[in-house]
């Protein structure tokens, strides 16, 4: 008997594995309940239907812009603000990928593992978003039920002070047809961050710099000049042609330098740039100019802009260069390049939040400012930003505008209806270290249409800066 | 009735902030009732002290007495025998004695080299010993004598000192848990549900009061071990209540029975006479028949195939096998030092094993399997053949992976729950979801909502205990489960019997195998194997299960009055000591229960 007995320490191993075990399973738990917790499939956390349902949203100036009460999520008041503000603070359900509400859940959970679901109430942290809730309802208003997208941020900290998607509709009163009317087709897509679109014209100043950065001189292009290419002269004839193809300008330009063929958008100028500059240095430049990567704006990566410059003709190449045939832009990636023209070749990438506080009002958490790597040498971005004023001064008109500002208006012709159109710039009042862009899908021509809503824009946020 | 509940669950419904109050109520007040019930069983267990039994002695020539303190002895000159002995004629393991408790001894001799006699007769076969027989170990001649009278007296009254817990104060709380419970969920189900949570709550709380009363009644003491297992049915009934309520009478008929196999287990288990020549072989019948039948009759269910459904009800046969299965296993007795013992056990457990592989209930098998490995270890003492076998059983699962890919399905998730949540995961992580959701004090029973996710009362069943009770009170249920082993290990030490010994080790064995495959697996450090957790699972052939193993516990408790065994020798040996035990012990329970007629005795 004593011998079998002192088999019996087999089963104190046994239980001492088991005992072993259960700690590492508490020790799990105190390093993982947060993340066990915060899962979308937490009927403790969503209704059935998916809302969330703790967490408050704010703009900058504390505008509640959407909170929960009695198990229901709510919004602001006002309807503009509503549809204006839907995709940077989302929609009830999530269906809005990149908003807030669907990427912020960690944020917006207050969770202490100790109290679980206990400690989770309704309000929840208050994510104090960057955008103007005010300026933003101006930039809905402006854009007139057009679809696209107008952002507007200060390249210095990257806050978002308006960022607006069309279609958009008000969710507190969800429209019964939102799945199955045409006109709310891509409705859940926040342009500015997911899509991509034809740029146009607005890529012009990207051929300038890689043109610039490439060293080529005025002679590589017309062996009849000589000097820098800063002192390169074009004479536009309307049309230029490379092999079999050509590319056309919608006018004869004539002869122009190389700052006014930015002002001219002379489309022949830049065809000629790109083809003499090469597929690969091109390309070089765009990824340098960083359009083919993708930014984090806040927990969100936009899309990444894609360009096809390889193993194509001349011609093909020179339609690339004006912002046409393949390309396809981002218009996040637009607007932080057009804001490294204004901050010296680099700029802080976009956030749409400006901090997290918790139920007192303590801020718990503030983003960091990120900016991005050297996008251009700092003489190029000098040289371009000259280029931009000289053409809002010669061809937009500055005072269509509330401000000094730089920019570049680009227009894609659509097989039908009206054009799609692009304004990008900035700001160039020191105060004001704001960047924007404008992209309306049939819009117009975009030194008109999109100007024209990027001036009120630019018009409501000056009065609230001042 | 029905009218009293129907206006119980409306005047519920009618005050939202009484009832908000009183689920956090519950929230605070089950962590503490549970440590108010567990503490005192957990302490009475681990604070009895132990003397010894002495049922025979051998004396040597020169006056040196050695007693032997359990029904099997061995006799030899290695340190591990029970009686050791220095002389060089005797061999390292040379003989056993055997008593049936009843004050039989049989002597065997272990093929020594200078033989065993008894009064000059070689043992060469099975050899019966009276009182006073000279038997010779090699050339040690000793005297056989049964413990005299007197000395196994004061032997009894010693032992009689310790004090079990008495049970009213744990029943009061434990009524007090009960009710709580039942009013929390009377709150969060439906008015339909109401009528039959409040009759099966109180059903059960009857039971349990009448079950002790009628123990009582019976002069039986130590409860103990019934206070935790009500304590875990209890829990067990509020998550079947959150999950499904509709089988909540289903699961409470299972408590009486599961009370009434045990007390049947108890009546069989204090008989090692019968245990030896006919228990062990009907339980080995009764195990090779319920896995047969369920070879042959099973449905699937939950993706294994050993489930039968009679009428209404649907139970697996594994289940009550796994008891058979320790019964018979652990039946050595006499047999244990010759080599052949473990070949007819080598059979069976081969047979229970397969045949659970080819129903696809390898969670069951592996329960098997680890149980076989103990006892085939505490019977042999053979750590190589241990190891060989593990290695053995790992081959075999490395081939089950790839002739069952479902089972290696759930390997791939192994670990990574939370990032396959939608796919083999999926259980897993919920599970996880809930525990952190539950905190260390849970939402309130009846408030979570793992209970909608596939076999959330069974197989996930801590996660629900976790996010309804908190994780304090699931801790406390799985502390049940130690205390209750780590009880049994310690009642092995010093039980009268190797059967006794063997069978309580190898329920431990399966309890916490069981709890940890049902913790480990819901949480993501195991693959999942739908295991189910003992007496908290839904599922009647579980709590019977359950239930049943408790038996083989209280058969290895050694305190006269609570073990199964003890109680019947107990009486047994007032009725042979007669006028002595009537002058020297007062009644039982005054004795036990009462501190100053304690000291009196000391």
């Amino acid at each position: 008997m004593r011998k079998i007995r002192s088999r019996i320490a087999l089963c104190s191993i046994v239980l001492g594995l088991f005992l072993i075990g259960i700690l590492i399973l508490l020790n799990t738990y105190r390093r993982n309940a947060s993340k066990w917790f915060l899962t979308a499939y937490n009927r403790h956390l969503y209704s059935s239907e998916n809302v969330l349902l703790t967490g408050t949203v704010t703009d900058r100036n504390g505008k509640v812009l959407s909170y929960v009460s009695g198990g229901e999520r709510c919004y602001n008041a006002d309807e503009t603000i509503r549809k204006a503000t839907l995709h940077v603070v989302g929609d009830p359900y999530g269906k809005i990928g990149v908003s807030a509400l669907a990427t912020m859940r960690d944020d917006l959970v207050s969770f202490k593992p100790a109290k679980g679901i206990a400690s989770v109430d309704e309000a929840g942290n208050t994510v104090v978003l960057s955008i103007d809730a005010d300026l933003n309802a101006a930039a809905l208003k402006a854009l007139k039920n057009r679809n696209g997208t107008v952002c507007v941020y200060n390249y210095k900290t990257g806050e978002i002070l308006a960022l607006v998607s069309t279609p958009t509709y008000d969710p507190a009163d969800i429209p019964e047809d939102l799945e199955d009317n045409p006109s709310y087709s891509g409705v859940y897509l926040n342009r500015f961050l997911s899509t991509t679109a034809t740029p146009g014209s607005v890529l012009k100043p990207l051929i300038l710099q890689a043109a610039l950065e490439a060293g080529l001189e005025a002679s590589h292009l017309d062996p009849s000049q000589d000097g820098p290419l800063t002192d390169w002269k074009y004479n536009c004839k309307g049309i230029v042609r490379f092999g079999d193809g050509y590319v056309k300008c919608p006018k004869v330009h004539g002869t122009q330098s190389l700052g006014k063929t930015l002002a001219n958008s002379c489309n022949c100028a830049y065809a000629v740039l790109a083809v003499k500059l090469g597929p690969e240095t091109v390309a070089e430049c765009m990824q340098r100019a960083g359009l083919t990567d993708s930014y984090t704006v806040g927990n969100i990566k936009t899309a990444r802009s894609t360009f096809r410059f390889s193993g194509i003709y001349d011609y093909q190449l020179g339609y690339a260069g004006v912002g046409l045939y393949h390309d396809q832009v981002n218009p996040c990636s637009l607007l932080v390049y057009y804001a490294a023209i204004a901050n010296g070749g680099t700029a802080a990438v976009p956030n749409t939040v400006k901090g997290v506080c918790d139920r007192k009002g303590n801020t718990i958490r503030t983003p960091d400012v990120v900016t991005t790597d050297e996008l251009m040498k700092p003489e190029t971005a000098e040289y371009l930003r000259s280029a931009l004023i000289d053409d809002v001064c010669l061809t937009y008109g500055k005072d269509r505008f509330p401000c000094g500002i730089a920019a570049k208006s680009g227009t894609v012709s659509q097989a039908q209806g009206a054009s799609n159109c692009w304004f990008a710039g900035f700001t160039t009042d020191e105060d004001m270290p704001y960047a924007f862009v404008v992209y309306l899908e049939h819009g117009g021509t975009g030194s008109s249409a999109a100007g024209d809503v990027a001036a009120a824009v630019l018009k409501e946020l000056v009065s609230s800066v001042r | 009735m029905h009218a009293l509940t129907t206006l119980l669950k409306s005047f519920l419904d009618s005050s939202p902030h009484l009832t908000g109050s009183f689920t956090e109520l519950v929230r605070y007040t089950l962590p503490v009732l549970s440590f108010l019930i567990l503490s005192g069983a957990f302490l009475s267990l681990f604070s009895l002290p132990r003397k010894k039994e002495i049922f025979a002695r051998l004396v040597a020539a020169d006056g040196t007495s050695y007693p032997i303190n359990h029904l099997e002895a061995l006799i030899g000159r290695t340190g591990n025998a029970d009686v050791v002995l220095s002389d060089r004629s005797v061999d390292r393991i040379h003989a056993t004695l055997s008593g049936n408790g009843k004050g039989g001894w049989t002597v065997y001799d272990i093929d020594s080299k200078r033989g065993t006699f008894v009064n000059g007769t070689e043992v060469t076969e099975p050899f019966a010993l009276h009182d006073g027989d000279t038997v010779t170990f090699g050339k040690a001649d000793m005297t056989f004598r049964i413990v005299a009278s007197e000395e196994e007296a004061e032997v009894l009254r010693q032992r009689r000192i310790v004090r079990p817990l008495p049970p009213w104060t744990s029943l009061l709380l434990l009524t007090i848990l009960q009710g709580m419970l039942c009013l929390q969920l009377c709150i969060e189900k439906n008015a339909q549900a109401t009528y039959t949570i409040v009759m099966v709550f109180l059903g059960y709380t009857l039971l349990m009061w009448v079950y002790f009363t009628m123990m009582r009644l019976w002069h039986i003491t130590g409860f103990e071990l019934e206070i935790i297992a009500f304590y875990l049915t209890s829990i067990c009934l509020s998550v079947t209540t959150s999950s499904k309520w509709t089988l909540l009478p289903k699961q409470l008929l299972s408590v009486p029975l599961g009370i009434v196999l045990m007390l049947f287990m108890g009546r069989l288990l204090s008989n090692l006479d019968k245990i030896r020549r006919y228990y062990r072989w009907i339980m080995a019948g009764i195990a090779l028949a319920l896995i047969a039948s369920a070879l042959l009759l099973g449905s699937l269910k939950n993706g294994a195939t050993n489930w039968i459904r009679i009428g209404g009800f649907s139970f697996q046969p594994s289940e009550l096998a796994k008891l058979c299965y320790v019964f018979a296993g652990s039946a050595t007795l006499d047999r244990l030092f010759r080599k052949r013992n473990l070949s007819l056990f080598l059979v069976l457990s081969f047979a229970m094993i397969l045949s659970l592989a080819m129903m696809n209930d390898f969670g069951t098998a592996s329960v098997f399997f680890v149980t076989f490995l103990v006892i085939s270890f505490l019977r042999s003492g053979d750590f190589a053949t241990l190891l060989l076998m593990l290695g053995g059983a790992v081959s075999a699962g490395a081939m089950a992976l790839v002739a069952k890919p479902y089972i290696w399905a759930r390997f791939s998730t192994w670990r990574h729950a939370m990032e396959y949540s939608s796919a083999g995961g999926y259980q897993q992580a919920r599970t996880l979801t809930a525990i952190s959701s539950g905190g260390l004090l849970g939402t309130g029973p009846g408030g979570g909502f793992l209970k909608r996710v596939a076999a959330a009362d069974t197989d996930l069943v801590f996660g629900m205990m976790c996010e309804e009770c908190g994780l304090i009170t699931a801790v406390f249920a799985v502390l049940c489960i130690i205390a209750l082993s780590a009880f049994a290990i310690r009642s092995a030490m010093s039980c009268r019997s190797s059967f006794y010994m063997i069978a309580a080790c190898s329920a431990t064995t399966m309890l916490i195998f069981q709890t940890a495959l049902n913790v480990f697996g819901c949480t993501d450090l195991l693959p999942l194997t739908g295991v189910t957790f003992p007496f908290v699972s839904n599922g009647g052939s579980s709590m019977l299960l359950s239930w049943g193993l408790i038996a083989f516990l209280k058969a290895a408790d050694t305190r006269p009055g609570a073990s199964f065994v003890y109680r019947r020798s107990y009486r047994e040996q007032r009725r042979r000591l007669g006028a002595l035990a009537d002058e020297e012990f007062p009644e039982a329970e005054s004795c036990v229960d009462s501190p100053e007629e304690e000291g009196d005795d000391q």
